[in-house]
């Protein structure tokens, strides 16, 4: 019988405490202020402040409650180490002291977090439910604290990944947003369209009155028109690749130190890197296309929104002026009341029951609006794609710039793999091979005279080469190794995989073998991300997936380790991806702090169908 | 093992398949067929079955790993056929496939282990009577990755001598080579085979099993 007075102890205690939550909500809406006015330090803080009244909460919860609430933040970031030269790198970028790299680290651990935005609903909404709390276990007892222990659950517990299955309301909605959200986007690309205009009247004023330093503002309206085509992919799913031919390579000196262009030489590069960037910005007819894109957006998505963005908000204007002006214009004889009404095309409503009956007009105008949205945004995207998506003229520069690059690269590996091959074979074999000559001499030469002194020699010339062909035997593997010549690559990367110290489990088949100089570079990229799961990851467990679909070959690597690897980093990721691009192979690697790291390995190429 | 073992050689290079034959007919072997190819092979094991055979693994036509499909093969006819699996690079991969069946009387070594000829007959004889013997750089792969799972449980010691045992050293070889008494080693390995729960049977199916462990292969 104590359990009741002590219930409604606690749910006082727990409103007390959640009312708590609005003055976090304040200082965080304080701090995001400041943010906005270029004040950035205060509103990281304050979000981490915050997440102590949640342990608390969470603590409380699994004290009076019974539910047990793990922690749903992502784990910390790590702090950040020095480089060799102790200077700290992010990106591309140095940084002499760690606190600003710590400080930006920490801040975006907060701010992207999904159960931030969790917790700032709860802020919100809680207070309201844990003041009704002690009405509602007075009234049902015990059994509402186990609610509110759910309900605390629901907001700050760990959310499992992946989509909730979802009943029939729940799609409405989707439906609803998803063309709300399309809407958005139709707007959105107008902006954008907008913003590409005020960045093409610049570069085509001074294209035509100062053409000489036109390239910089040129290359800077990229930037703009960039951000259209990335968003109009993010938004509508029409991809835009990016036109413009590679920028010009730096100049380089003749022997007597200057520089050549044409029939002019110039002591200083500055103004061959200045001649070739512009004869690379006006020459490239990509500058030329965007121009006009720029010029032709803004009045087609326009159009394009028309019908969308006014029906609906045509439909929105009409729900509003049945039951937000109407009964406030009731009454009085101002023109409102009549007004209203015929400007938006409605026939005029005076009383409730007028009203009701024009309520599904009104909605569906707004439904009808909303209808084809997403497929208008898509023919935005479209028509960008015209002008801003590279000619088949561009597409094929862009190849050939491309495979130039991969071919050098290839060539430069090759030369580089070579050269380690003839260096181990002059330092290893050969040097032993004129060893064990040497020994054998003196064999020969004391076999009769001293026979138990040669015996230990002829002994010692045994192990030497025993341990020379141990050397070969490495060496050949680092060429290509046998048991991948001999069973293709799923039994190598299984062969791998027991070597490998890391618990490692390999799925897939391929039906059949690869021509060899495929199979070889995705098995060294195989072996380098093995590798690098054991060294660097903390990973205990590698799982490893191989397909081959539609001519392309994916091979997955996933580990569990502490994650954070930046591709930008490591020289054997910089080599894999070397390899890979000889044969038009994509590497892509995911590695949230925190992990799991996910590396995927793409290779377009043909099967040789021959069962082995 | 009778006194004369009728031997099969499998080697498609001809100074070594000589050397072998030579080798193998010094220690008094009888070797019934030297062959350089896979599918001479297939014929001269099923024709002869003979009492052990020396394999390389990669031969004519293919020049892939012929003479590993072929011994697995034959050996899934002729259960236990004893055969001794030579080749220049050892993979835990072809260690297991050799091992899955459970059955001992196969071996697995470089080809570098033929120089030490005492050594190298020894370990034809120990496959010809139905032991197991695996090369040394596979058990030192096996040490050098991490411990599975049920192998967790033994003492380093035990370990120690589970990597003999797999080599295909008997009892007394395993003491002379720790400076145990025989005794002692008899009690390491009837802890292994406690730990790894492989039941009592014959001696010799129990090492194949608690190799097999070893390996990872799964005992079954």
């Amino acid at each position: 019988m104590v359990q009741y007075p002590r219930s409604v102890g606690r749910a006082f205690a727990l409103a007390g405490f959640g009312v708590l939550s609005w003055v976090d909500v304040l200082a965080e809406l304080l701090a995001f202020g400041l943010l906005c006015t270029g004040l950035i330090f205060f509103l990281g803080p304050a979000l981490l402040w915050a997440r102590r009244r949640s342990a608390k909460t969470r603590e409380l919860v699994a004290r009076w409650c019974g539910a047990e609430i793990p922690s749903p933040y992502r784990p910390e970031p790590p702090e950040p180490e020095p480089e060799r030269d102790g200077w700290y790198r992010e990106g591309n970028q140095l940084y002499k002291h760690a606190w600003w790299l710590r400080w930006m680290r920490r801040f975006h651990w907060a701010t992207d977090d999904p159960a931030t935005r969790r917790e700032l609903g709860w802020q919100l909404l809680n207070p309201l439910v844990a003041l009704a709390l002690p009405v509602m276990v007075l009234l049902c007892g015990p059994r509402a604290l186990r609610w509110y222990g759910e309900w605390t659950r629901h907001w700050l517990g760990p959310r499992a990944a992946g989509p909730p299955d979802i009943g029939a309301t729940r799609r409405v909605l989707r439906w609803v947003s998803g063309r709300l959200e399309s809407l958005g986007h139709q707007m959105g690309l107008l902006v954008l369209a907008v913003v590409q205009l005020g960045f093409t009247v610049w570069p085509i004023v001074l294209l035509i009155g100062a053409y000489p330093v036109a390239a910089p503002i040129v290359l800077l309206s990229r930037t703009v028109t960039n951000t259209l085509r990335r968003e109009a992919g993010n938004w509508t799913g029409v991809r835009i690749d990016r036109p413009y031919l590679p920028a010009p390579s730096l100049p380089v000196p003749r022997p007597d130190g200057l520089f050549q262009v044409g029939k002019q030489l110039y002591e200083e590069p500055w103004e061959p890197v200045r001649l070739a960037r512009m004869r690379w910005v006006t020459r490239d007819r990509a500058t030329w296309r965007d121009l006009a894109s720029g010029l032709l957006n803004v009045p087609v998505f326009f159009l394009l929104m028309i019908p969308s963005v006014s029906v609906t908000f045509w439909g929105f204007l009409g729900l509003q002026a049945l039951w937000i002006w109407r009964p406030i214009a009731q009454g009085t004889n101002s023109v409102w009341s009549t007004d209203w009404f015929t400007m938006i095309g409605l026939p005029s409503a005076t009383t409730t029951l007028d009203a009701l009956k024009l309520t599904p007009v009104a909605l569906a105008f707004m439904i009808g609006g909303l209808i084809p949205a997403t497929w208008l945004a898509r023919q935005q995207a479209r028509f960008a794609r015209l002008l801003l998506a590279p000619t088949e003229a561009s597409r094929l520069a862009l190849r050939v710039a491309r495979l130039k690059e991969t071919r050098t690269e290839a060539s430069v590996a090759q030369a580089a793999e070579l050269r380690r091959i003839e260096r181990d074979l002059h330092d290893g074999v050969q040097a032993r091979l004129v060893a064990m000559g040497m020994k054998l001499g003196a064999v020969e030469a004391l076999i009769d005279t001293d026979p138990g002194q040669a015996k230990k020699l002829a002994a010692e010339v045994r192990a030497a080469s025993s341990e020379t062909l141990t050397e070969l035997r490495l060496l050949v593997r680092g060429i290509h190794p046998p048991v991948l010549s001999e069973r293709g690559l799923v039994d190598a990367v299984r062969a791998l995989a027991l070597d490998s110290p890391l618990d490692t489990e390999v799925t897939g088949s391929l039906p059949g073998r690869l021509e060899q100089p495929e199979e070889a570079c995705a098995y060294f990229a195989v072996s380098e991300l093995l590798g690098n799961a054991a060294k660097h990851g903390e990973a205990a467990t590698v799982s490893i997936a191989l397909e081959h679909l539609d001519g392309l070959l994916r091979i997955v690597v996933t580990d569990d380790g502490k994650g954070g690897a930046e591709p930008a980093r490591g020289t054997g990721i910089r080599g894999i991806e070397r390899r890979l691009g000889a044969f038009d192979g994509r590497f892509c690697l995911t590695s949230p702090i925190g992990g799991p790291t996910k590396a995927t390995v793409e290779i377009p190429c043909r099967l040789d169908p021959e069962p082995s | 093992m009778p006194a004369r073992p009728r031997t099969v050689v499998a080697e498609d290079q001809y100074l070594l398949r000589d050397g072998l034959t030579h080798l193998l007919a010094a220690h008094g072997f009888d070797v019934v067929a030297a062959v350089g190819s896979g599918p001479e092979l297939d014929a001269a094991l099923r024709a002869h079955r003979p009492d052990v055979s020396i394999v390389d693994v990669r031969m004519p036509p293919t020049n892939t790993d012929e003479g590993l499909q072929v011994a697995l093969a034959v050996r899934r006819d002729i259960p236990g056929l004893p055969i001794l699996v030579l080749s220049q690079h050892v993979e835990q991969l072809y260690a297991r496939e050799l091992l899955a069946d459970g059955v001992g009387a196969i071996g697995y070594l470089l080809k570098d282990r033929v120089f030490n000829a005492e050594q190298f007959v020894d370990a034809v004889r120990r496959v010809a009577s139905g032991g197991t013997v695996m090369d040394p750089e596979v058990i030192a792969k096996l040490v050098a990755g991490n411990s599975r799972d049920p192998l967790a449980a033994l003492t380093p010691r035990e370990r120690e001598v589970l990597s003999l045992m797999a080599e295909g050293c008997s009892n007394a070889a395993i003491a002379a080579r720790l400076h145990f008494s025989e005794g002692a080693v008899g009690k390491h390995t009837a802890n292994i085979f406690a730990k790894l729960g492989i039941v009592a049977s014959d001696d010799t199916n129990r090492r194949v099993l608690a190799v097999l462990a070893y390996l990872g292969a799964g005992v079954t």
